[in-house]
Order: C-alpha cells, then structure tokens, then sequence
C-alpha cells in the first residue's frame, strides 16, 4: 500500500515537473486544462476568491486586508501583525522602511498602502543585533511616526516583519522575508524560488 | 552529571536558568507577527509542552529564540557587554548555529550564503568544547559531520526548500491519518481518499 502511495505521489511530482518545462508536450497542458476545469485546486481558493474584484462604478473601496501575490496584508485595526511590514517609501528609493498599514485602498483594481512608519533607534543607544550580520533583526524605537503616512502601492511592500518590544522604549524589528537581503556576485546565484514563494 | 572516561566528573556554569526560559515564553507570548508564521507552545520548556517537531524548531531557532537571547545577553543594562564575558562567548557561541540555521533555511542560496552557513557552522562545532565543557564527554557524533555536507548540497542542488523532507513528512502524517481498522489491504479505498486530497 505505502509504495502505491509513495509511487502516485512520485508521479503526481514528475507531472508538475512537465508542466514548468518549456518543452512540455502539448498534450499534457490541454488536460491540464480540462483537469482545471473540472477540480479546483487549494491555490485557487486561496488566492483567486479572496482577491477583491475591483469595479467599475466606484473610484476608491477601503479593504480591511488584501491578498497581494499570496500574502495576505491586513490594516493594523484588524491584524497588527500582518500589518507590520518593510516597503520602500518611493519607487526610486533604494532603502527599506519598516512600518505598519493602516488603511487599504483599491483604486481602480491597483492596492493602495497607507503606511505608518516605526521611528528608528535614537543614535546614542545599543543595537545587540549589530553584532551578528545574518541574523536579520534591528532594533528600532518603539514609537511610531507622527509624521504624515506613506502612500505606496503594494508592489513596494518588500515583506513582513515581526515585532517585540522591550525595555527603554526600543523594538526589535526582524524581516522575515526568506528571499531577501540577497547578495548576488557575479554568476553566484544559484537558484531563485522567489518567483514561487510567498515570502 | 557527564564523566569524562577517566572519570572526572565536569561542572560547567548554568547557563540557561528558569528566568531564561521565562524571558523565552514571554517572547513566544508577545511578539507580534504575521499569520502565516507557524506556532510554537507558548509553554516551551515546560514539561507537559510536548515534543518539539522539526518545523517548530526551525521557526524557534531563527526568529524566537536568537531574538530572547540576544536581549538577555547580548547588552548589560542596555549597553555593550564587556568583551570576553562568559555570557557574551556562550551567546556568540549560539548566535553562529541560529546565524548557520537561518541561511540554510532560506529560499534563495548563493555562494556566499553557502560559504558563511559552513564557517559558522564551524565556529559552533570548534567552540563547543571550549564554551560547554561538559561536550567533552560526550560520543561524537555522526549527525555534525554530516551537518558539514550540507554545504556541498547547497551547491549542488540549489535551497533546501527544493530537497527537504518536509514534503514526505506530509506525506507520511497523510498516510497515517488513513483509517485502516488494523487490516492490512484495502487499497481501493485508500487511493480514493489520497486522490481526493
């Protein structure tokens, strides 16, 4: 029974494989398709129904969370941790910001991020974590901004981050992005799996 | 208490105390997170907490644990600690396994990556002696050297999320929810219900 098991499961793998090659046969995408059309798969239900669908009559809707390319963001009201997050404050921007949603729009089907952002450390104060440089964690204060919120869409949010706070009014801020911080030299990189991961 | 095979019996400093542990479920309690961050037992350490499993380690060793031990004993009233300190040594000592354990569980791997994963990795071995005296009498043991080829695969294969074992993990927790009544047989009915997954 386990090698039946262990053999559909082998073969169900061999079969997504030909599916990601370039050269899969023509045959094997067409039944791929009725297969599709026929079962719904747990990547759709997560995905494509929880997508808001933007309409045409109304300019602006205001979404307590957003699903953006499998991750689901959420205002800083109805989840403070899937608020928390590293973006770039502006397109050209190269550095990263840590800082928390607040609102979310969908203007015209386009995500529209409203960011508070973490104030840093305050310069005469120690950062623990500088001592270890592949341990992603920084400290920052634990105030946020009272400044005016960034305005960003969603495809400058760089990942989630997790938050503790702790003694003297500091945070410690860890990204958790598991692709990121990457460091390319030459023809080192290896594989990517950032384009099918979530984070 | 570890005997050394002339019979010595070591005596090393606590290291990790009950206020340790505290300060750890306190961070496992209140740190904010996002949802898609597995859980851990908010009791780690405690006796009825449960056996940890292979996913719960991973997400304690590079996010909970670094993060609570650091702010333990990587500053002294929330300034630098005095190089050298025992606390100090055996923090940097931990922080290169936690360090080595975060590379290797990322998505993306490049040289670099595989490289510092191996020096750190090597760090933690060479200092095991040397920080947690007692190791010395322990049997070596086959799971460190093979720790070290992992490196080569890194390089070989690409990140460890295309090749771990998580997968047949799934897998095998799938076959054994399988109600079997004890026969042994009925594959009919078994592959139905795995095709309906």
């Amino acid at each position: 029974m386990e090698a039946t098991l262990a053999k559909s499961f082998v073969k169900g793998a061999n079969l997504r494989r030909w599916l990601n090659r370039k050269d899969c046969p023509e045959l094997v995408r067409a039944l791929k398709t009725l297969f599709n059309k026929s079962f719904k798969s747990a990547q759709q239900q997560l995905l494509g129904q929880d997508e808001p669908q933007a309409s045409e009559q109304l300019n602006s809707y205001d979404y307590a969370h957003y699903t953006y390319n499998g991750v689901n963001y959420s205002r800083a009201q109805t989840h403070l941790g899937n608020s928390l997050v590293k973006f770039y404050p502006s397109p050209s921007s190269a550095e990263v910001v840590v800082g928390s949603i607040q609102r979310i729009d969908v203007q015209q089907g386009h995500p529209i991020f409203y960011l508070q952002r973490q104030e840093p450390l305050p310069p005469h104060k120690y950062d623990p974590f500088r001592r270890y440089p592949w341990f992603f964690a920084k400290m920052y204060s634990s105030k946020m901004s009272s400044g005016p919120l960034d305005i960003v869409p969603a495809s400058s949010i760089s990942s989630h981050v997790a938050r503790y706070n702790c003694s003297g009014d500091r945070a410690v801020i860890l990204t958790l992005s598991r692709v990121d911080n990457i460091i390319i030299l030459g023809d080192c990189l290896l594989t990517s799996f950032a384009g099918l991961m979530q984070q | 208490m570890p005997r050394s095979p002339s019979g010595n019996v070591h005596f090393s400093p606590r290291v990790v105390r009950a206020d340790t542990i505290k300060c750890i479920q306190e961070v496992i309690r209140t740190l904010t997170r996002p949802g898609w961050i597995n859980h851990v037992p908010h009791n780690y350490c405690d006796a009825n907490a449960g056996t940890i499993k292979a996913d719960e380690w991973r997400t304690l060793s590079t996010i909970y644990l670094p993060i609570a031990l650091v702010l333990l004993w990587g500053e002294v009233n929330q300034e630098a600690p005095v190089e050298g300190s025992h606390f100090l040594k055996v923090l940097d000592h931990t922080m290169a396994l936690f360090q080595a354990t975060d590379l290797l569980c990322r998505y993306t791997m490049t040289l670099a990556r595989a490289t510092a994963f191996r020096s750190l990795l090597k760090q933690w071995v060479d200092g095991l002696h040397e920080v947690h005296p007692h190791t010395k009498a322990h049997q070596n043991r086959t799971n460190v050297h093979v720790a070290f080829h992992l490196y080569d695969f890194l390089i070989l294969f690409g990140p460890v999320i295309s090749w771990w074992c998580f997968p047949f993990e799934r897998l095998i927790g799938t076959i054994q929810k399988v109600n079997t009544n004890n026969h042994i047989g009925g594959m009919i009915q078994l592959l139905s219900y795995f095709y309906l997954l």
